[in-house]
Protein backbone atom coordinates (compact mmCIF):
# COMPACT_ATOMS: atom_id res chain seq x y z
CA UNK A 1 0.00 0.00 0.00
CA UNK A 2 1.26 3.29 -0.98
CA UNK A 3 0.74 6.69 0.96
CA UNK A 4 0.17 9.82 -1.12
CA UNK A 5 1.86 12.72 0.29
CA UNK A 6 -0.57 15.83 -0.87
CA UNK A 7 0.66 18.98 -0.24
CA UNK A 8 -1.04 21.52 2.06
CA UNK A 9 -2.71 24.98 0.14
CA UNK A 10 -3.11 28.86 1.26
CA UNK A 11 -4.30 31.18 0.17
CA UNK A 12 -2.37 34.49 0.66
CA UNK A 13 -4.82 37.81 0.42
CA UNK A 14 -3.39 40.83 0.92
CA UNK A 15 -3.30 44.36 -1.32
CA UNK A 16 0.47 44.37 -1.06
CA UNK A 17 2.66 43.27 -3.63
CA UNK A 18 5.71 42.79 -1.74
CA UNK A 19 3.80 40.80 1.38
CA UNK A 20 1.75 38.67 -1.01
CA UNK A 21 5.47 37.55 -2.67
CA UNK A 22 7.39 37.51 0.61
CA UNK A 23 4.43 35.45 2.32
CA UNK A 24 3.75 33.47 -1.28
CA UNK A 25 7.26 32.17 -0.71
CA UNK A 26 7.46 31.43 2.47
CA UNK A 27 4.58 29.22 2.54
CA UNK A 28 6.04 27.28 -1.23
CA UNK A 29 9.39 26.94 0.89
CA UNK A 30 7.59 24.36 3.37
CA UNK A 31 5.94 22.49 0.15
CA UNK A 32 2.50 24.35 -0.01
CA UNK A 33 0.76 25.45 -2.91
CA UNK A 34 0.14 28.64 -2.48
CA UNK A 35 -2.57 30.73 -4.62
CA UNK A 36 -2.75 34.83 -3.97
CA UNK A 37 -5.14 37.48 -4.38
CA UNK A 38 -5.42 40.93 -4.11
CA UNK A 39 -8.60 41.51 -1.38
CA UNK A 40 -10.72 40.31 0.41
CA UNK A 41 -13.56 40.19 -2.36
CA UNK A 42 -11.82 38.11 -4.70
CA UNK A 43 -10.88 35.57 -1.25
CA UNK A 44 -14.87 35.02 -1.24
CA UNK A 45 -15.43 35.14 -4.94
CA UNK A 46 -12.96 31.78 -4.88
CA UNK A 47 -14.44 30.00 -1.78
CA UNK A 48 -18.21 31.45 -3.86
CA UNK A 49 -17.15 29.48 -7.01
CA UNK A 50 -16.11 26.29 -5.13
CA UNK A 51 -11.99 27.12 -4.43
CA UNK A 52 -11.06 25.47 -0.86
CA UNK A 53 -7.93 26.34 0.94
CA UNK A 54 -6.39 24.86 4.06
CA UNK A 55 -5.43 27.88 5.24
CA UNK A 56 -5.99 31.60 4.58
CA UNK A 57 -3.46 34.66 5.39
CA UNK A 58 -5.87 37.39 5.40
CA UNK A 59 -4.58 40.86 5.83
CA UNK A 60 -6.61 42.94 7.40
CA UNK A 61 -6.45 45.98 5.50
CA UNK A 62 -7.26 46.25 2.08
CA UNK A 63 -9.54 48.17 -0.54
CA UNK A 64 -12.73 46.75 -2.05
CA UNK A 65 -13.31 44.54 0.76
CA UNK A 66 -10.90 44.21 4.31
CA UNK A 67 -9.73 42.00 6.03
CA UNK A 68 -12.59 41.70 8.66
CA UNK A 69 -15.29 42.26 6.37
CA UNK A 70 -13.91 39.31 4.62
CA UNK A 71 -13.32 36.71 7.28
CA UNK A 72 -16.77 37.80 8.77
CA UNK A 73 -18.56 36.54 5.37
CA UNK A 74 -16.28 33.37 4.65
CA UNK A 75 -17.39 32.09 8.04
CA UNK A 76 -21.23 33.37 7.44
CA UNK A 77 -20.68 31.15 3.95
CA UNK A 78 -19.25 28.09 6.79
CA UNK A 79 -16.00 28.29 5.27
CA UNK A 80 -14.20 26.73 8.62
CA UNK A 81 -10.36 26.68 7.18
CA UNK A 82 -8.06 27.71 9.34
CA UNK A 83 -7.85 32.00 8.91
CA UNK A 84 -5.00 33.73 10.52
CA UNK A 85 -5.18 37.50 10.00
CA UNK A 86 -2.11 39.09 9.45
CA UNK A 87 -1.70 43.06 10.00
CA UNK A 88 0.77 45.84 10.57
CA UNK A 89 -1.77 47.49 12.62
CA UNK A 90 -1.13 48.49 16.52
CA UNK A 91 -4.37 49.76 17.48
CA UNK A 92 -5.54 46.48 20.07
CA UNK A 93 -9.06 47.74 19.76
CA UNK A 94 -9.00 47.49 15.86
CA UNK A 95 -7.18 43.70 16.36
CA UNK A 96 -9.69 42.70 18.62
CA UNK A 97 -12.64 43.13 16.26
CA UNK A 98 -10.28 41.70 13.60
CA UNK A 99 -9.57 38.48 15.85
CA UNK A 100 -13.75 38.72 17.18
CA UNK A 101 -14.68 38.60 12.56
CA UNK A 102 -13.39 34.45 12.67
CA UNK A 103 -10.06 34.10 12.97
CA UNK A 104 -8.06 30.98 13.74
CA UNK A 105 -4.75 33.23 14.98
CA UNK A 106 -3.43 36.77 14.56
CA UNK A 107 0.32 37.89 13.67
CA UNK A 108 1.72 40.97 13.80
CA UNK A 109 3.49 41.69 9.76
CA UNK A 110 5.72 41.19 8.84
CA UNK A 111 6.01 37.54 8.78
CA UNK A 112 9.37 35.79 8.54
CA UNK A 113 9.87 32.00 8.64
CA UNK A 114 9.95 31.37 12.55
CA UNK A 115 6.80 33.10 12.56
CA UNK A 116 5.75 30.69 9.68
CA UNK A 117 7.12 28.04 11.61
CA UNK A 118 4.00 28.90 14.60
CA UNK A 119 1.33 29.58 12.19
CA UNK A 120 2.16 25.83 10.29
CA UNK A 121 1.81 23.91 13.80
CA UNK A 122 -0.96 25.61 15.06
CA UNK A 123 -2.71 25.16 12.03
CA UNK A 124 -1.77 20.71 12.40
CA UNK A 125 -2.67 21.01 15.97
CA UNK A 126 -6.13 22.05 15.27
CA UNK A 127 -6.10 19.58 12.44
CA UNK A 128 -5.04 16.77 14.61
CA UNK A 129 -7.61 17.91 16.87
CA UNK A 130 -10.33 17.60 14.73
CA UNK B 1 39.64 41.44 -9.21
CA UNK B 2 40.72 40.33 -6.28
CA UNK B 3 37.86 38.16 -5.32
CA UNK B 4 38.70 37.51 -1.74
CA UNK B 5 38.54 41.68 -1.26
CA UNK B 6 35.55 42.01 -2.72
CA UNK B 7 33.96 39.55 -0.49
CA UNK B 8 35.54 41.42 2.43
CA UNK B 9 33.85 44.57 1.35
CA UNK B 10 30.53 42.74 0.95
CA UNK B 11 30.84 41.46 4.36
CA UNK B 12 32.07 45.03 5.40
CA UNK B 13 29.27 47.48 3.76
CA UNK B 14 26.21 44.52 4.62
CA UNK B 15 27.67 44.78 8.59
CA UNK B 16 27.53 48.74 8.09
CA UNK B 17 24.07 48.82 7.10
CA UNK B 18 22.86 46.37 9.95
CA UNK B 19 25.11 48.94 12.90
CA UNK B 20 23.47 52.07 11.30
CA UNK B 21 20.09 51.15 11.91
CA UNK B 22 19.02 51.29 7.88
CA UNK B 23 18.37 47.75 7.89
CA UNK B 24 17.13 45.27 10.36
CA UNK B 25 16.63 41.42 10.96
CA UNK B 26 13.67 41.57 8.24
CA UNK B 27 16.45 41.55 5.59
CA UNK B 28 18.23 39.03 7.07
CA UNK B 29 15.36 36.61 7.16
CA UNK B 30 14.51 37.56 3.34
CA UNK B 31 18.10 36.52 2.58
CA UNK B 32 17.09 32.85 3.76
CA UNK B 33 14.85 32.82 1.52
CA UNK B 34 17.10 32.39 -1.31
CA UNK B 35 18.41 29.42 -1.60
CA UNK B 36 19.21 27.20 -5.23
CA UNK B 37 15.23 26.78 -6.11
CA UNK B 38 15.11 30.69 -5.83
CA UNK B 39 18.61 32.70 -5.97
CA UNK B 40 16.97 35.65 -6.74
CA UNK B 41 14.40 36.21 -4.24
CA UNK B 42 16.28 39.00 -2.68
CA UNK B 43 16.72 40.74 -5.71
CA UNK B 44 13.14 40.29 -6.87
CA UNK B 45 11.75 41.71 -3.32
CA UNK B 46 14.42 44.60 -3.48
CA UNK B 47 13.12 45.79 -7.14
CA UNK B 48 9.17 45.19 -5.71
CA UNK B 49 10.43 47.56 -2.75
CA UNK B 50 11.65 50.05 -5.21
CA UNK B 51 8.78 50.34 -7.71
CA UNK B 52 6.50 50.04 -4.63
CA UNK B 53 7.88 53.07 -2.42
CA UNK B 54 8.20 55.13 -5.60
CA UNK B 55 4.73 54.70 -6.14
CA UNK B 56 3.42 55.32 -2.68
CA UNK B 57 5.41 58.31 -1.97
CA UNK B 58 4.05 59.80 -5.09
CA UNK B 59 0.67 59.01 -3.56
CA UNK B 60 1.62 60.24 -0.58
CA UNK B 61 3.10 64.35 -1.89
CA UNK B 62 0.31 64.36 -3.83
CA UNK B 63 -2.28 63.82 -1.10
CA UNK B 64 -0.05 66.34 1.18
CA UNK B 65 -0.54 69.14 -1.91
CA UNK B 66 -4.13 68.75 -1.96
CA UNK B 67 -6.01 71.70 -1.46
CA UNK B 68 -7.98 73.82 0.30
CA UNK B 69 -8.17 70.74 2.32
CA UNK B 70 -5.84 67.60 2.96
CA UNK B 71 -7.59 64.63 3.24
CA UNK B 72 -5.85 63.24 6.62
CA UNK B 73 -6.99 60.15 6.83
CA UNK B 74 -5.97 59.18 3.15
CA UNK B 75 -2.38 60.82 3.99
CA UNK B 76 -2.14 58.46 6.63
CA UNK B 77 -3.62 55.47 4.68
CA UNK B 78 -0.56 55.76 2.08
CA UNK B 79 2.25 56.70 5.51
CA UNK B 80 0.54 53.14 6.85
CA UNK B 81 1.18 51.87 3.60
CA UNK B 82 4.91 52.88 3.24
CA UNK B 83 5.21 51.51 6.22
CA UNK B 84 4.27 47.97 5.88
CA UNK B 85 6.41 48.21 2.56
CA UNK B 86 9.62 49.00 4.70
CA UNK B 87 9.16 46.74 7.29
CA UNK B 88 8.56 43.91 4.49
CA UNK B 89 11.75 44.30 3.46
CA UNK B 90 13.84 45.44 6.90
CA UNK B 91 14.06 49.19 5.91
CA UNK B 92 13.86 49.91 9.27
CA UNK B 93 14.68 54.28 9.44
CA UNK B 94 12.04 54.61 6.60
CA UNK B 95 9.91 51.95 8.86
CA UNK B 96 10.14 54.36 11.78
CA UNK B 97 9.31 57.67 10.41
CA UNK B 98 6.37 56.42 8.72
CA UNK B 99 5.30 55.55 12.70
CA UNK B 100 6.02 59.25 13.24
CA UNK B 101 3.82 60.21 10.20
CA UNK B 102 0.87 58.45 11.69
CA UNK B 103 0.69 61.18 14.51
CA UNK B 104 1.03 63.86 12.98
CA UNK B 105 -2.26 62.60 10.78
CA UNK B 106 -4.04 61.99 14.32
CA UNK B 107 -3.56 65.77 14.82
CA UNK B 108 -3.78 66.92 11.41
CA UNK B 109 -0.69 68.90 11.48
CA UNK B 110 0.20 69.93 7.92
CA UNK B 111 3.73 71.09 8.97
CA UNK B 112 4.42 68.21 10.87
CA UNK B 113 3.44 65.93 7.95
CA UNK B 114 5.02 67.54 5.63
CA UNK B 115 8.23 67.24 7.37
CA UNK B 116 7.65 63.68 7.91
CA UNK B 117 7.81 63.54 4.01
CA UNK B 118 11.15 65.24 3.86
CA UNK B 119 12.35 62.56 6.16
CA UNK B 120 10.74 59.85 4.61
CA UNK B 121 12.51 60.70 1.03
CA UNK B 122 15.89 61.32 2.54
CA UNK B 123 15.38 58.02 4.31
CA UNK B 124 13.90 55.94 1.28
CA UNK B 125 16.97 57.73 -1.08
CA UNK B 126 19.48 55.96 1.41
CA UNK B 127 18.37 53.16 1.65
CA UNK B 128 17.78 52.77 -2.29
CA UNK B 129 21.44 53.84 -2.39
CA UNK B 130 22.51 51.20 0.32
CA UNK B 131 20.91 48.25 -1.31
CA UNK B 132 22.00 49.31 -5.04
CA UNK B 133 25.71 49.19 -3.57
CA UNK B 134 25.12 45.68 -2.19
CA UNK B 135 23.41 44.62 -5.08
CA UNK B 136 26.69 45.83 -7.33
CA UNK B 137 28.96 44.15 -4.96
CA UNK B 138 27.25 41.00 -5.21
CA UNK B 139 27.00 41.18 -9.30
CA UNK B 140 31.20 42.47 -8.93
CA UNK B 141 31.52 39.00 -6.81
CA UNK B 142 29.68 36.85 -9.42
CA UNK B 143 31.48 38.10 -12.27
CA UNK B 144 34.66 37.69 -11.08
CA UNK B 145 33.73 34.15 -10.65
CA UNK B 146 33.54 34.57 -6.91
CA UNK B 147 30.90 33.14 -4.59
CA UNK B 148 28.41 35.50 -2.37
CA UNK B 149 29.85 35.09 1.55
CA UNK B 150 27.28 33.39 3.22
CA UNK B 151 25.42 35.44 5.84
CA UNK B 152 24.67 34.45 9.27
Amino acid sequence: MTTKLVAHSALVVDDDVMARTIHKRLFEREGWLVKAVVNGHEAVELFRQGDRFDLVLMDKEMPVLDGVHATTELRAMGVQCHIVGVTSCTDSLEVESFIGAGLDAFYAKPLNPAKLGRIIQHFHDDDRRQ
Amino acid sequence: MDVPRLQRQFIDFRASLFREGILDDQFIQLEKLSDDSNPGFVFEVISLFFDDSEMLLNNLAQALQQRPIVDFKKVANHAHQIKGSSASIGAQRVKNVCVAFRSYCNEENLDGCLRCLQQINHEYALVKNKLEMLLRLEQQILAAGGAIPPVD
